[in-house]
């Protein structure tokens, strides 16, 4: 095209007018250093902390050191397509991910983007990841259950909707395994009207792990309620930094419209690593076991997003269950405390009782639940009271026992009690049992049916007792679901039915 | 650091101080920016400059003679006290800080125009004095040509770039055609 010059100065004039409509105005500055995942650059004076930014070739950062003389930008995508010099954009927007209940039965990265190939997510709403946690007033106190269908944990350390209980062991004693026996009970509540809504949050966990899980997911029909968020030991460490903040926005949706969430976080110690990662390239001060200063506030800020909402704000609520790894049983390291600190009770998961052949390897005397029997239904309220005490009693004694040749009478009945409760409070992985059921076996054991049972021999008549009650007695088990409660009247019922079995046994 | 932070300071604020039109901005600013590049680009006049067996005045007269025709007068005589001082590691630093500083004081936008075709003289003069009318500032301008463009052009005042390129908006299309 030939322009005359005379035109150029008028014809800028009125391009430079209309610049919102024809011209792409961004704020930029320029990429100085690169390097293992951050980018230092000039420039972007007006930037927002967690504001993304663009590099080239398509790779998102988000800037997070903003210094007098340069911003630090942690990279979301290869680094290696950056380089000095290149121009980095604004884009006036916080990180979001979208939400809502398009993205069930996804798997997601932290950025939302599918990684299951099944196309996009055609979700309408977004949610940026960093959200303030509700204050005081929005708050209920958290009274109504989630069953996780572990005998041991909802009768002893019983979680309820809106809680954080951490789950902390050492490697390999079935802390993830807890976690998706939760998500995999939630399943009967799609039955009911306050379904719950699941997100696993990947942190730094092997792909091959994660892909195991997630089949067994869907085998168990649990990733039709259950959204997959997941962050590689591959990935780069801000991804794995910003999981659970995505995972927790995507939560927030269900308990925000008055549904019900329930997010796992596994884990944050391999959060918090990388975030240490992070921190130190970007030249922040090292402190206590090289984390950064903030690192309480990196835990305390996600899992004050759990919570129960009020009536007011419809009653939703979302659950969070942290999932810490500690070495060799230190519970007193750094991270360990800090999120025991936080969080509102403990599952404490012992690497002897595993390798004992305890599973779930729940450490009763460890554990906690703040909460407590508020979270419980009255019927399991009243037979699991003193099972906690008894066991912790049962623990002392066998101690004990192991020295003693002929011990009295009620001590030996205490043993064989609590020796009968640890068989039945074991469980398979996969086989979370309903409310009712557990009420029924807990009740048998704690009024002593199965003290003249052989120990090998609980497991067979757990099962047979069940099976018998579903048969033959089914009345029982549902006046336990509809009233939550056991009357003298149900309670002579159920101590017939299980009479009844017994003498068959 | 702190000293060489405060040096840089003293040598910066001295040359912003002696500065008083857009005419000695360019002129101080562009053989700083020479004499930058080549401290930074040719190693045998950095090692010159930096060496402890060749005394200061020695430094001081050669570098006179080379620069004394071409190089702003004020820049000179503060660049004879910075070599004196030893202090030529610190040329890149000053550099940035005399630009931040003169351009708040004289009011300039850094401005670097893009085309995908060369722009001629008469046609960047009046680029120039659109722009400046424009944005209200006297302007450093810098042309380049960079064809990947295909048409339109970039234009970057400071810290804001105006993209009215045939290449952004063809990527764009792009990317929400392929929906990425």
């Amino acid at each position: 095209m030939d322009i005359k010059t005379n035109e150029i100065g008028d014809l800028l004039r009125s391009q430079i007018k209309n610049i919102n409509e024809n011209v792409d105005v961004n704020e930029v500055g320029e990429v100085l250093e690169i390097g293992d995942g951050v980018a230092r650059t000039s420039g972007l004076g007006s930037v927002m902390s967690s504001e993304l930014v663009e590099f080239p070739n398509n790779v998102f950062g988000m800037a997070l050191n903003l210094e007098e003389e340069n911003v630090g930008a942690v990279l979301f995508g290869d680094s290696s397509l950056v380089k000095e010099g290149d121009t980095v954009k604004r884009t006036g927007k916080v990180v979001e991910v979208p939400v809502g209940k398009e993205l069930l039965g996804r798997v997601v990265d932290p950025l939302g983007q599918p990684m299951d190939g099944k196309g996009p997510v055609n979700a309408k709403e977004t949610l940026p990841i960093e959200r303030k946690a509700l204050g005081v007033m929005q708050r209920f106190p958290v009274k109504e259950p989630l069953q996780t269908g572990l005998k041991s944990i909802d009768s002893m350390i019983p979680i309820g909707r809106g809680q954080r209980e951490l789950i902390i062991g050492d490697r390999q004693t079935g802390k993830s395994a807890i976690a998706i026996d939760a998500i995999i009970n939630q399943k009967s509540t799609h039955d009911s009207d306050s379904p719950v809504y699941c997100i696993y949050v990947a942190v730094g966990q092997k792909a091959s792990t994660v892909a195991k899980l997630v089949a067994e997911l869907e085998a168990n029909g649990a990733m039709e309620y259950t959204t997959v968020v997941v962050a590689n030991a591959s990935d780069p460490a801000p991804l794995q930094y910003i999981a659970p903040y995505s995972g927790c926005a995507m939560g927030e949706y269900y308990r925000d419209n008055g549904m019900h969430g329930l997010i796992v976080y596994d884990d944050l110690s391999k959060q918090a690593t990388a975030y240490r990662q992070m921190s130190l390239v970007l030249r922040r001060p090292p402190g206590r076991e090289a984390f950064p200063g903030d690192v309480f506030y990196l835990h305390s800020r996600l899992l004050e997003r759990a919570s129960k909402l009020s009536e007011d704000l419809g009653s939703g609520s979302l659950t969070a269950l942290p999932v810490i790894e500690t070495q060799e049983g230190d519970v007193s390291a750094y991270i360990p405390t800090n999120v025991i600190s936080i969080t509102d009770g403990q599952i404490y998961l012992d690497t002897n009782l595993f390798n004992g052949g305890v599973r779930p390897a729940v450490d009763v005397g460890l554990s906690v639940s703040r909460v407590g029997g508020s979270a419980q239904i009255k019927a399991m309220k009243k037979i699991a009271g003193k099972l906690r005490l008894d066991l912790a009693q049962f623990r002392e004694l066998e101690a004990f026992a192991k020295f003693a040749s002929d011990l009295d009478e009620s001590t030996a009945a205490q043993i064989t009690r609590g020796r009968r409760m640890v068989e039945i409070l074991k469980q398979n992985q996969y086989v979370p049992m309903s409310t009712e059921k557990q009420v029924a076996i807990i009740y048998a054991a704690s009024q002593g049916y199965l003290d003249d049972i052989d120990l090998e021999s609980v497991k067979e008549f757990e099962v047979g007792l069940l099976e018998h009650f579903d048969s033959k007695h089914a009345d029982c088990l549902d006046e336990i679901s509809k009233t939550g409660d056991i009357s003298d009247k149900l309670a002579d019922k159920m101590i017939k039915a299980i009479e009844e079995f017994k003498k068959s046994f | 650091m702190k000293q060489n932070l405060k040096k840089v300071n003293i040598y910066s604020n001295l040359l912003n101080d002696a500065v008083n039109s857009f005419d000695d901005f360019n002129s101080v600013s562009i053989g700083l920016e020479e004499f930058n590049s080549s401290l930074r680009r040719d190693l045998s006049i950095n090692t010159f400059f930096k060496s402890k067996t060749i005394d200061s005045s020695t430094k001081i007269s050669l570098f006179e003679k080379a620069v004394s025709q071409s190089m702003n007068g004020i820049l000179v005589e503060v660049l004879k006290v910075v070599i004196e001082n030893e202090d030529t590691n610190l040329v890149n630093d000053i550099f940035k800080s005399f630009i931040t500083l003169s351009k708040e004081k004289l009011n300039i936008a850094f401005v670097d125009v893009t085309s995908s075709a060369e722009i001629n003289n008469s046609q960047q003069e009046d680029i120039t004095s659109s722009l400046s009318d424009l944005i209200n500032k006297k302007i450093n301008i810098n042309f380049d040509v960079d064809k990947n463009l295909i048409g339109g052009l970039k234009i970057k005042v400071d810290d804001t770039l105006y993209d009215s390129s045939l290449q952004t908006k063809l990527e764009k299309a792009k990317s929400k055609l392929v929906g990425v």
